[in-house]
Parts: C-alpha cells; sequence; structure tokens
C-alpha cells in the first residue's frame, strides 16, 4: 500500500505529525518503520502535537504504535498531544495507555555477564537435580522397607514385565555390540603387540580390559540408551498425561507402582547383561586371536586362564548393580521431572541419558580407585 | 472407620471442608486465605477466568499441591494429620475425575476401569469383569486401548464410579 501513513512537519520547536489511511494490522509493518524514525528524529523539540484526524480505520496495532510515539516523546520531556482521535476509538486507545510500560528484557547485559549468570544458573540446577538423586534414593529406601514388611504389595508382574524389557528383548544387541568390541581390542592389540613380539599378551590386555571394565561399561551405557531413556520417556508422558497425579488420588504410591519395580529390574538384569556381554567379548576376541593373529583357542584359553583371576571377573559383575541402579534412579528423576510440554519431554530423556552415561563413567573410576585400594 | 461428621450451618455434613488455605509457587501466591465448604449432595461449580485458581484448589484439596497454611478436611478428617492409612481409606472413597483423563495409557480401556477395584479388593477376573461395566455397554468398550476422545472421558468418568454406586 503506498498511502501515506504519516506526515512530519517541524516548526521550531514544534512537532507535527499528522496520521492518515488505515492504522491497521495490514499496514503495522510500513508505519512502524515512519514511527520509529519519527521517534528518533533529532534536535530540539519541545511539544508535539499527533493529529488523528485523517486516520479512518485504527486496531490494536495502530493504537500501540500511536502509544509508542506519545510514550516515547513524553519520556523524551516533549509535550504530547493527540487530537482529531475519532470518538470510537477512544476505548481502545485508553485500554492501550493502561497497559504497563514494558519490562526491559534483563538479559540485555554484557556476554561476560550472562555467559557468567548462565555458569552460576547451571551449577544451582545441576544442585537441584543431585538433591532430586538423592531424594529419589531415600524414597526408594523407605518404600523397600514397606515391602519388606509386606511382601505382598511388591508388584511382581510389573517387575517381571520390565525385566523381559530390560533384560531379555537387550540380550541379542549387547551380545553383538560386546562381541564387536572384544574383536576390535584383540585386533588392535594383536597389530600393535606383533611389533614387539608380545602377541601372545593380547590374551591377558583383552580377558582383564574385558571383564574388569569394558564389559560392565558398555553394557551400562547401552542400558542407559535403551532402557534409562526408555524409563524418562514413559514416566515423563504419564506425568504430561496426569496418570501419576491419577495413581496419587486413588491412593497409591507411584514409587511403589511405577519405579520400584523398574529399578529392581534393573538392578536384576543388568549384571546378568554384563556377563552375557564379558562372556562375547571374550569369545569375539578369541575368534580374532585365532583368525587374525594364529593363537590357537587351546592356547587362548590356558594363556587366558592364567591371566585373569576370579577378583577381575567378580570387579566387573560388582559394580554392575550399582552402574544399573545410577541409571535406574537417574532415568525416574528425569521422568517425573518432565513438565507439560513436548519440548521438555524431549529435554529431559536427553539429560536422562547424557547424566546417566557421564555418572556411570564416574562411577566407575571411583570404582577402579576402590578396588585398588583394596587390593583387587 | 469411624466418622466423626462435622455438622455444617444447615445441619447437614460437610463433606469437604476448607479453611484458610493458602497455595503459592515461588513469590506468587496463588490462593490466599481461601475457605470453602461442601456439603452432602451438593453439586458446585467453580467459575473464573484462566489463571484464577481454580485447577489449584482443587488440586490442594485432593493433595497433589503442597499448601502453605490452613486445613482440609475430607469427609471429616484432616488430610494433614491423618495416618498412611486413614488417607488411604478415603482415596479409596472419592472418584476424580481429571481435566485429560488420565487413563493409563499402557492399560485397556477394560482394565482401567477395573484398576481401583482390582487393586484394593481381592475379587476373581470373572466377577470384575461381569461388575465394572453393564453388560450392555460391554460391545461399546472395545478392547482397544485407544479410544476416541468422547470415549476417553466418557471411560474415565467411568473410572471414579465403580466403588461407590
Amino acid at each position: 500500500m503506498s498511502d501515506i501513513l504519516l506526515e512530519a512537519t517541524a516548526q521550531g520547536e514544534q512537532l507535527r505529525l499528522a496520521g492518515a489511511g488505515a492504522w491497521t494490522a495490514e499496514n503495522a509493518h510500513n508505519l512502524e518503520a515512519l514511527i520509529d524514525s519519527e521517534i528518533r528524529r533529532g534536535g530540539t523539540i519541545s511539544q508535539v502535537v499527533i493529529d488523528m484526524g485523517r486516520v479512518d480505520r485504527l486496531d490494536t496495532f495502530g493504537a500501540w504504535l500511536l502509544e509508542r510515539l506519545t510514550r516515547s516523546f513524553t519520556a523524551r520531556g516533549c509535550d504530547t498531544k493527540v487530537t482529531g482521535l475519532k470518538e470510537d476509538y477512544r476505548a481502545l486507545i485508553d485500554e492501550v495507555h493502561g497497559v504497563k510500560r514494558e519490562h526491559k528484557a534483563e538479559h540485555h547485559g554484557s556476554t561476560l555477564a550472562s555467559t557468567i549468570a548462565s555458569v552460576g544458573e547451571n551449577i544451582v540446577s545441576v544442585g537441584h537435580s543431585f538433591g532430586a538423586m538423592v531424594n529419589m534414593l531415600g524414597a526408594l529406601v523407605v518404600v523397600l522397607a514397606r515391602i519388606v514388611s509386606h511382601p505382598r504389595r511388591f508388584r511382581f508382574t510389573s517387575m517381571v514385565h520390565q525385566l523381559d524389557n530390560v533384560g531379555w528383548r537387550a540380550v541379542p544387541i549387547i551380545l553383538l555390540i560386546t562381541f564387536l568390541i572384544g574383536c576390535i581390542i584383540a585386533q588392535q592389540g594383536i597389530f600393535h603387540f606383533r611389533k614387539f613380539g608380545a602377541d601372545i599378551y593380547v590374551v591377558d590386555m583383552v580377558g582383564i580390559l574385558v571383564l574388569r571394565e569394558l564389559g560392565v561399561l558398555i553394557v551400562a551405557i547401552m542400558v542407559a540408551g535403551r532402557s534409562g531413556s526408555a524409563y524418562t520417556a514413559e514416566l515423563g508422558s504419564m506425568k504430561m498425561r496426569e496418570e501419576i497425579d491419577a495413581l496419587r488420588t486413588m491412593g497409591f504410591d507411584p514409587i511403589e507402582v511405577l519405579i520400584l519395580p523398574r529399578i529392581v529390574a534393573l538392578v536384576i538384569g543388568v549384571p546378568i547383561l554384563t556377563f552375557l556381554g564379558s562372556m562375547a567379548a571374550l569369545y569375539g576376541g578369541g575368534l580374532v586371536c585365532w583368525l587374525y593373529g594364529g593363537i590357537d583357542p587351546d592356547i587362548f584359553l590356558a594363556r587366558l586362564k592364567e591371566a585373569i583371576t576370579l577378583d577381575h571377573f567378580k570387579v566387573g559383575l560388582i559394580k554392575a548393580p550399582f552402574m544399573a541402579l545410577i541409571v535406574g534412579v537417574v532415568a525416574c528423576v528425569e521422568g517425573l521431572a518432565v513438565k507439560g510440554s513436548a519440548e521438555s519431554l524431549g529435554l529431559q530423556t536427553t539429560a536422562s541419558v547424557v547424566e546417566s552415561i557421564f555418572l556411570v563413567i564416574v562411577l566407575d573410576g571411583l570404582f577402579a580407585i576402590f578396588f585398588a585400594s583394596i587390593g583387587m | 472407620m469411624a466418622q466423626e461428621k462435622a455438622k455444617g450451618n444447615g445441619g447437614k455434613d460437610v463433606v469437604i471442608e476448607v479453611r484458610d488455605v493458602v497455595v503459592g509457587f515461588g513469590n506468587h501466591i496463588v490462593l490466599d486465605r481461601v475457605g470453602l465448604d461442601v456439603y452432602r449432595g451438593e453439586i458446585l461449580g467453580f467459575v473464573g477466568g484462566s489463571g484464577a485458581g481454580k485447577s489449584v484448589l482443587m488440586r490442594a484439596i485432593i493433595g497433589l499441591l503442597p499448601k502453605r497454611a490452613g486445613a482440609i478436611k475430607i469427609f471429616g478428617t484432616d488430610m494433614a494429620a491423618a495416618s498412611d492409612l486413614e488417607r488411604q481409606a478415603i482415596e479409596r472413597r472419592w472418584g476424580i475425575l481429571f481435566q485429560q483423563g488420565a487413563l493409563f495409557s499402557s492399560l485397556t480401556v477394560m482394565e482401567n476401569l477395573q484398576f481401583p477395584v482390582r487393586e484394593y479388593l481381592d475379587l476373581s477376573q470373572n466377577l470384575l469383569e461381569r461388575s465394572s461395566v453393564p453388560t450392555w455397554r460391554r460391545r461399546a468398550i472395545s478392547n482397544g486401548r485407544r479410544s476416541s476422545g468422547a470415549g476417553a472421558s466418557c471411560s474415565s468418568r467411568a473410572r471414579c464410579f465403580p466403588r461407590s454406586p
């Protein structure tokens, strides 16, 4: 539209603005530019008269722009008058005028300050989620104590169902991944050890690495990505659909009904998966040693027997239930933290996987220190 | 459970009694010393602008939101002072219909209807199926997990009732 919307004439210190045409949503884009350029007009102005006589239509957008014009000139200390406004629009203008002045957006500060602020906020939120985890652990212990005194309250069916999901159905993928990891470690070991003529020590490396660290770590990470995320998404969508509230109002404790069976299933399932995974990795390592490194299976087994002790095996399996507990608790805490929106469900699921993998690795480090100091 | 029944001004039983309840989030006080009496047999509707605190009051009454002050009594029992058992007894008696239905999405419609009864009473599967839904409506309730919007709201209403017809 090429209609003239705003004309300005300056006479000394007086500025006369004459509005015209339709101050409506269709013209708001052009009008806004005109009005902003008037607001930025330099020079000394002490009086502003805005003549709205020729404005034949006005909607909320137009009213806002007029309000912006008067507010900014008033703020500059000018005497601002609006004349010729049609009576029909008086109520609209008054309504807009009554709206609170905009709050200055707070994050327009310097980038350094806002970076520091966001670091602080993140640290506080890490503290909160740590608190939530401790809270959840406490609630689990209380529920567990209640169940020990009334064993019939335990949701056995639900636990078996979850165990099927997180344990039995995870077996193929866990076997495949750990088998491949075993193969890769053995191949790399042979390739590099051969330069020193130390091929046979690959068996030691594969055995110790897989049983102590890799088996349990790979399984825990896989479970965090596969089952932890599923827990978070399930609980999160139940939270969104008010199902958890509904359970509460019917007199059920969501921790007892939903969370305990899930975590128990993980604590039972992960050690079994760790055992299977470790065996698959050793199998893969042995296979590569034989086909690629020329180490006979008999020699491999004999060497393995010498290289590893029961301790190595125990170290891996002892860690497994704790890893499972961490993954389960993090997944459930994040699931219950979901708010009403679909976006928050996605965010919490991501947070659940990232946090649980991180904590699993941290826990693994702590266990390494612990086992080293007790000489295992 | 023995219940002392509060008598309201008309001599009628007070079923829900809310006294000076304060509920807030952070610095924002949503309900400031709200009082409410609901008598037996009375039907009340809440009207108010969005954000006026209608849902907040409801959620505070059913115990989903913590209150900062005041007292809420249901069937004459103070919910804050009640033991776990007393509270559970009340939670078995009331039926609550949520805004979005809140049917358990992992269960079928039939299982949803049976849920409260199945959990609290030791009934056989056969009796459950006969009693929870009148036979003439049985065909309307398919065994599917999904039901239409109207179906869902209908079933969540149905879930509220079987305990106290």
